[in-house]
């Protein structure tokens, strides 16, 4: 990453018009965020990585979440920006909680798979025991998708 | 030389996509901090090495910090590979005596340093806690810095041990304390002070004890001296050992010399207090 770069993608707008452009994809799911909302995530961004003490060189995670999240049946345009804002929280604290040993692209896909499978939408379902146990497993070395069976 | 964090953060940022092989865009305070800290020590390193003649470069008169961070990295990977030549010379013919703590901090753990120190990420940590103390406080040092000036000392310790007898050595270590194996001491200072001792009292070199002639010849030349006079006298006694048996080798009397200052101390001491047989082998 060179300076410019850098300096470029640390910018809100920057932010932003990244978060705004995944709108050409989402509206086919009838899902938009508006410029208010989506300063709102940033913003929300914000605060959790300063919650969770953690550092972000690059564009984010925002836009990450929202293509994997946006044909999700349990995300519809009334629920869309609490839960991209509560999927956000959980993905750096579950960074946090795996010691960072795994991938953001492995975290969003087990999220994506609980999300739309045994937690059938639900965020807190998803938070408190879904990837509470990913988490935990991560840390014992277990393997990644290995099933416990007293979970769910 | 000084920079504005605005100036380094994008080498930090730099280093923490290398981190995390652009897998996460994210890292932890602590892991900042550990990439912040390699960003400084590698422009430390870069600052230390132009002092020795290497140019300062800048850009309408302004240093640029990624430049400097990368020639700073250059200079941690040779300064690596200098200490590593150092070591290997070192190592075929090192004694460590009997001293457990010497042994394995020199043959088991500065090869474990080679083995998993990380110029890139983390270059200011040495790993090791170099328990054996050499005669120049390594502690203030970080990163290979610590390592290089260990490896430098333990060799020239070798230079000076390695000319006398062994029997000579274990008799003076033995003579120092029985359990001198299980001890974390200084070899080189005690051999050296009873070298000295024997100079200073006026008799050979040698694994006999003093008879009390030579005892009180020593006594009255530390009852001559204060502290400071004494400490110069033996500077010049250093002189002469390293002239007559070392070829002049400069670097090992001044190595040699740092261990004088606490040893006049103790002597005077040992001297007042008739124990003199605590530092010297009597």
């Amino acid at each position: 990453m060179d300076d410019g770069k850098w300096l470029q993608t640390a910018n809100d707008g920057f932010q932003i018009a990244r978060v705004k452009e995944a709108n050409d994809y989402t509206k086919k799911f009838g899902l938009v965020l508006t410029d208010d909302e989506a300063s709102l995530l940033i913003g929300e961004r914000k605060d959790a990585l300063k919650e969770q003490e953690r550092v972000e060189f690059g564009e984010g995670i925002l836009p990450k979440l929202i293509f994997a999240f946006c044909d999700s049946p349990y995300i519809y345009q009334d629920n869309y920006v609490d839960s991209l804002g509560r999927l956000q929280d959980m993905f750096y604290l579950y960074k946090n909680e795996s010691l960072d040993e795994i991938t953001d692209d492995e975290l969003i896909e087990f999220m994506k798979n609980q999300f739309d499978g045994p937690c059938q939408g639900s965020l807190d379902h998803l938070e408190d025991t879904g990837l509470e146990a990913f988490a935990r497993r991560i840390r014992s070395g277990s393997d990644l998708y290995e099933e416990e069976d007293d979970e769910f | 030389m000084s920079f504005e964090t605005e100036e380094l953060m994008p080498i930090v940022a730099e280093l923490a996509d290398k981190y995390t092989g652009k897998e996460s865009t994210s890292i932890t305070y602590e892991k900042a901090r550990q990439l912040m800290e390699a960003v400084l020590y590698c422009i430390h390193e870069y600052e230390e090495d132009a002092k020795k003649g290497q140019e300062l470069l800048s850009i309408d008169g302004k240093p640029v910090a990624k430049r400097v961070y990368s020639l700073g990295y250059e200079t941690v990977l040779r300064n690596v590979k200098e200490t590593q030549i150092l070591y290997n010379k070192v190592i075929p013919d090192f004694k460590y005596y009997e001293n457990r703590c010497y042994y394995d901090t020199f043959v088991k753990g500065i090869p474990s340093f080679f083995l998993y120190y990380d110029p890139r990420f983390q270059p200011q940590n040495h790993l090791l806690t170099l328990d054996y103390p050499v005669l120049y406080p390594v502690y203030p040092l970080q990163g290979i810095d610590a390592i290089s000036a260990f490896v430098k000392c333990v060799s020239l310790e070798q230079v000076f041990l390695g000319k006398l007898p062994d029997e000579y050595v274990f008799h003076v270590l033995r003579a120092y304390s029985p359990d001198h194996g299980d001890l974390i001491i200084n070899l080189a200072g005690i051999v050296l002070r009873n070298i000295l001792g024997c100079r200073m009292a006026g008799k050979r070199v040698n694994t006999e004890g003093y008879t009390p002639g030579e005892l009180e010849w020593l006594t009255d030349y530390v009852n001559q001296n204060n502290a400071d006079s004494l400490e110069q006298e033996m500077k010049g006694l250093v002189d002469e050992l390293i002239q007559s048996g070392y070829e002049g080798l400069e670097e090992l009397g001044d190595y040699l010399k740092a261990d004088l200052h606490d040893y006049c101390f103790e002597l005077k001491n040992a001297v007042k207090n008739q124990c003199v047989d605590s530092i010297l082998a009597i």
